[in-house]
């Protein structure tokens, strides 16, 4: 009776540590800091700011629209988590935030954008907003002229991608080719807050 | 016996407020298996091959869906059974130029730049195009790529020579 009631504890302590509080798979900020309510333009001409997405989760990632490689792939993670998230996308922004403003016109973003989700949000703007936005959020972007390449130069930037949660408050840090999954379970639990 | 019971509702009680798991369950039962299609790859070391040259195969060989007049990238697996290689040039009817490319990280910053020397290919040995790495590089498409399509590149190695290579668009 003593060694059976033993081991129902045990199996009782092993289904209980599975249910503590969440643990977030990607880079959590301690403690979170305020994050920086840009003002920009989006694909459609039409004045966006961080605080008027309060409320939601935003993602917040930087890029330019003649980058084949590492933007596409982010945009492509972006388009996969909306659709894992399923209605709960309802409740997450995607905020694609260019680099690059000489070339990507809000025509050009949009036109980007629609070929992988129409939902993520492509933003443009005055160099100035551009610049405080680049700096808030640690995008250092720096162009970079490449004589030797048909594309005339690069734009050198960061890849990290930034949650802000429902209260605009920064949360977490997505690295580059981070398991989509992973990501997809810290939004829910964000938006479950 | 009644206090052992008692202690499982309170173990029943205390396992029911607690719904984690059980979201992610049902986050993997939404998932569609389209998506698999588009999932930030790992490159698939048993995709079958699908072009060779000398002891040259290449393999999961795609290029990403892009706008006419805009850049893509593509992508694939080199196995290498015989002595080392170098991939040193691309050609392509779809884009203005094309050209190998690399992502080089440091300090969190990822920079893309033009590969002079080539792509190096050891012997016996296995080299990865994949995103944010070693990539062929179209500037200026001809046309739309769009998903399932298919178009072909010519690939030029130092020692095996030139193979041209179908990429699925993905």
């Amino acid at each position: 009776m003593r060694l059976q009631f033993v081991r129902f504890m045990m199996v009782i302590l092993v289904l209980l540590s599975g249910c503590g509080p969440y643990t977030f798979k990607n880079t959590q900020l301690t403690p979170p800091d305020s994050a920086f309510d840009f003002r920009l333009i989006d694909q459609n001409e039409v004045p966006q700011s961080l605080s008027a997405l309060r409320g939601n989760v935003v993602l917040i990632f930087f890029g330019y629209t003649n980058c084949p490689d590492i933007c596409p792939a982010t945009l492509s993670d972006m388009q996969l988590i909306y659709n894992r998230l399923g209605d709960d996308s309802a409740h997450v922004r995607m905020v694609f935030i260019t680099v690059d403003p000489e070339r990507d016109t809000p025509a050009k973003l949009n036109r980007y954008v629609q070929r992988f989700d129409s939902r993520i949000m492509a933003l443009t703007g005055d160099p100035q907003a551009l610049q405080a936005t680049y700096a808030a959020y640690g995008a250092g972007a720096t162009r970079r002229e490449l004589p030797d390449s048909a594309l005339k130069y690069a734009m050198d930037h960061t890849a990290t991608v930034t949650v802000v949660d429902k209260q605009g408050m920064r949360r977490l840090l997505i690295a580059f080719a981070s398991d989509v999954d992973d990501t997809v379970a810290d939004i829910q639990a964000l938006i479950n807050e | 016996m009644s206090r052992l019971l008692l202690l499982l509702c309170v173990c029943a009680s205390l396992l029911a407020s607690c719904s984690t798991t059980d979201t992610q369950g049902g986050m993997h039962d939404s998932m569609q298996s389209g998506d698999m299609a588009t999932m930030m790859p790992m490159p698939n070391m048993n995709a079958p091959v699908v072009a060779t040259v000398g002891d040259i195969r290449l393999s999961d060989a795609w290029v990403r869906t892009a706008n006419q007049g805009d850049n893509s990238a593509g992508y694939f697996i080199i196995n290498n059974s015989g002595n080392a290689d170098t991939l040193i040039g691309v050609a392509s009817d779809i884009a203005t130029s094309t050209e190998l490319h690399t992502v080089e990280k440091s300090d969190g910053m990822m920079r893309m730049r033009p590969v002079n020397d080539g792509i190096g290919i050891p012997s016996q040995g296995v080299q990865l195009l994949q995103p944010g790495a070693y990539h062929i590089m179209f500037i200026g498409l001809k046309r739309d790529l769009n998903t399932g399509e298919r178009i072909e590149v010519t690939l030029t190695f130092a020692q095996a020579g030139d193979v041209t290579v179908p990429l699925s668009v993905r």
